[in-house]
């Protein structure tokens, strides 16, 4: 399933898929391909993504 | 690198290896029927006996487990609930077949070994290749079932000790909470 609220939030903070990446230390893919929905990423790299757009887990991670 | 690059890389050496093992232990086995001798196939031997060896240990260098693992190497639960209880067997399973197998073909290799220092591995027909496969065949099965009856005993031992800790820990919180509630009611 696509994660929305997770590239709202990177739009809200202007930042481009490659700068986010830079920002928590993995690859642009990586940071694709959780915005699309087809990577899993571990609690750990959820966590540094929510530290880096200033959101909590369940703003960007929790599904409803 | 990041954690997804390293995960498919580390999905993609397993099934390598898998299929290098796989390809190691049919090569092995012909060049031992063919040749007869134990020489020419030592490489293919150490291989098979010294990779699984090796998975297990990198496996099980987690210090923080105290039961013996899944397939895919996680934990697996001390709950009494029969879904954690087939999973806790399968992990017995899984950790008996790993014993077992390893032993079982060394102790064939050695078989062999021994055959080919006192000359008898050339006289070997099917008779005695079917023999010593026997053998060694009745061996894991011996080696299965001893190994899975400790793992049964020892851990299911270990987990009910597990459980019985986990609901004395609920039954302390549940009360503390109890002394905290009265405590407020009184003070209000």
């Amino acid at each position: 399933m696509k994660n929305k609220k997770m590239m709202l939030a990177r739009l809200e903070n202007d930042l481009s898929q490659t700068g986010l990446a830079k920002l928590v230390g993995v690859s642009r893919q990586t940071i694709g391909l959780i915005e699309s929905g087809e990577y899993n990423p571990t609690l750990k790299l959820c966590k540094a993504i929510c530290a880096a757009l200033g959101k909590t887990l369940n703003d960007l991670f929790w599904e409803e | 690198m990041d954690e997804r690059q390293k995960n498919l890389i580390a999905s993609a050496m397993a099934k390598v290896l898998v299929i290098v093992y796989i390809v190691v232990l049919i090569i092995g086995i012909t060049k031992l029927i063919v040749s007869r001798s134990i020489l020419s196939c030592l490489f293919e031997l150490i291989f098979v006996t010294g990779v699984p060896v090796l998975v297990y240990i990198f496996i099980h260098s987690r210090k923080n487990v105290s039961f013996p693992m899944s397939i895919a190497g996680l934990a697996v639960k001390p709950d009494s609930n029969s879904r954690a209880f087939k999973g806790r067997i399968m992990a017995y399973i899984f950790d008996s077949l790993q014993y077992s197998s390893v032993i079982s073909v060394f102790i064939f290799a050695m078989d062999i070994w021994n055959a080919h220092s006192d000359g008898s591995l050339a006289k070997f027909g099917v008779n005695e290749w079917l023999d010593s496969v026997g053998n060694m065949l009745i061996q894991f099965m011996i080696l299965f079932a001893i190994y899975f009856a400790m793992d049964f005993f020892m851990f299911e031992f270990r987990a009910k000790k597990v459980r019985e800790q986990k609901e004395r820990k609920l039954r302390r919180e549940k009360s503390y909470k109890k002394i905290m509630e009265n405590k407020d009611e009184k003070e209000s």
